[in-house]
């Protein structure tokens, strides 16, 4: 899934203008930002990733770096731009279909059972939603892109230890869904969350 | 049952992360599981359609791609912004305040170059130089000497003319050549002395004659009857008795610039501090201060009579 030593060519080509080199940019990371958007409940997590291709074209020469930071910078885009639709959303009387997802899991009551029963894809999706936006950027950079606590700290304009935070609360609540399902089910859970 | 808290360590929460997680607590691997099927789950691709509509807009977007921006090297000023720079400076012009700070700027500018090279004439040469002295900068003074301008040895011939010969003038010039003290009222009796006149008293003898001809600053040496350690950089108002006779009153008390409780009259002066070292504290008006030994006391005004309580607010 990285590009590895052709990076450096293939993002000078780029810088050029060359379509097979955007080609390769688009293959390699559109998945990446694709599932970013969806895990954060963007409303049209594709043409968010479109538009987040079409910004890093614009903005290409102000990049330096290797492919590392290359992925760092392209999910830095797709997180502003992710908040501007949601600021764009908040203006107009539509409500976004993330959105409504997410009501529709607070308003649920047997979402944690649901994933507990079936660890299915859907509704693992349903689970990580009904974290706080801040804790599911950091859990879903981290299990995505595979980024370190700096480099999120970095795309989030928050600070490390923020961030640090915000990861441990994050499996924290995760692991309190799965433990009430599976007082659901009759297992008893050992553990209390600090929170 | 015990109830702990949960805080994983670093390593099981890379773990988690990563979902490969494999250890004995049911509850991590959950947690492991879900990571491995979020990733699993989100990480599917555009389809082929979203695909080809996505490359299509971003290859027009490279083709239109301004390669000339590129950070190469140093981007040449656009023609937006030297007409930002225009009107920046046109608007600035424009004002009243812009056109007389850029005279004046001007003006400091050639005088201060033209006083750099010596080449003003005498009289503002030496008032420029005197200027920038007190404030640490030596300029050539008017006659092209470098250096201080009350360094007046420098202007003692080494030889007298012939035409000198048998009058006092050889003793007058041995006087100045052998005083190495500061130049006050003894200088001016030795020199007296020498020339075959009469010194008259000294402002220490208390009838003010000597501060007399401290009002005439022209004709005073510079340097002279200014206290020993005195610095150049004074803050204004400090002292300014020596100079300025008018309206000082005379036969004050000897310190006593200024009467305890006269308003005004400047932070500096009369403060009592006594030290003329001291960041030019007034060495004329301090109460308790023991002036040096060549300082004319009571103000050197020259002028008689006069009490204390006549002094002018304001002016020690």
């Amino acid at each position: 899934m990285t590009l590895g030593q052709a990076f450096d060519s293939v993002i000078t080509a780029a810088r050029a203008g060359a379509e097979w080199a955007w080609t390769e940019l688009y293959d390699d990371l559109s998945p990446l930002v694709l599932g970013y958007l969806r895990g954060r409940g963007a409303a049209e997590p594709e043409d968010l990733t479109g538009e987040v291709f079409l910004h890093m074209v614009r903005d290409v020469q102000s990049f330096e770096g290797d492919e590392r930071a290359f992925r760092s910078w392209t999910l830095s885009i797709a997180h502003h731009r992710l908040l501007d639709d949601i600021r764009y959303r908040r203006r107009r009387p539509t409500e976004p279909a993330g959105e409504e997802v997410d009501r529709d899991i607070a308003q649920g009551g047997n979402v944690e059972t649901e994933a507990l029963s079936s660890l299915g894809s859907q509704k693992v999706l349903r689970v990580i939603r009904t974290l706080p936006p801040d804790q599911r950027d950091v859990l879903l950079l981290r299990m995505l892109a595979d980024l370190t606590i700096e480099e999120i700290a970095r795309i989030l304009d928050k600070r490390v230890g923020a961030v640090k935070a915000l990861q441990r609360r994050g499996l924290t609540n995760l692991r309190k869904r799965i433990s009430r399902g599976r007082t659901h089910t009759g297992e008893k859970d050992a553990y209390e969350s600090d929170d | 049952m015990t109830k702990r808290i949960w805080k994983p360590t670093d390593k099981q929460t890379e773990e988690i992360l990563r979902g490969r997680y494999s250890g004995d607590d049911a509850a991590l691997g959950d947690l492991s599981d879900i990571a491995r099927d979020v990733k699993a789950t989100l990480m599917a691709g555009p389809d082929d359609a979203t695909r080809a509509t996505h490359l299509v807009a971003i290859g027009d977007a490279a083709a239109n791609l301004d390669v000339k921006r590129a950070p190469a090297s140093t981007p040449a000023p656009s023609p937006s912004r030297l007409r930002r720079v225009k009107v920046v400076l046109t608007s600035l012009l424009a004002s009243l305040v812009g056109k007389i700070a850029l005279v004046s700027v001007a003006v400091a500018a050639t005088t201060g170059g033209l006083a750099a090279t010596g080449s003003l004439p005498d009289a503002a040469q030496d008032a420029l130089a005197r200027a920038a002295e007190r404030v640490g900068f030596e300029l050539p003074a008017g006659d092209g000497s470098e250096g201080k301008i009350g360094d007046n040895e420098a202007r003692v011939p080494d030889e007298l003319p012939d035409a000198t010969e048998g009058s006092s003038a050889q003793s007058v010039l041995d006087v100045i050549r052998s005083w190495d003290d500061d130049k006050g009222c003894e200088f001016g009796h030795a020199v007296a002395t020498a020339a075959g006149g009469q010194p008259g008293p000294c402002a220490d003898d208390g009838d003010g004659t000597e501060g007399a001809s401290k009002g005439k600053p022209d004709d005073t040496p510079e340097g002279a009857g200014k206290p020993e350690g005195t610095p150049q950089g004074k803050p204004a108002g400090a002292g300014e008795g020596q100079e300025k006779p008018e309206g000082t009153p005379d036969g004050q008390p000897e310190g006593a610039g200024k009467p305890e409780g006269t308003p005004g009259g400047g932070s500096n002066a009369g403060d009592g501090s006594g030290n003329a070292d001291s960041g030019g504290k007034g060495s004329n008006g301090s109460g308790d201060a023991e002036p040096p030994s060549d300082l004319p006391v009571g103000g050197g005004s020259g002028n008689t009579g006069g009490p204390p309580d006549s002094v002018p607010s304001g002016r020690p």
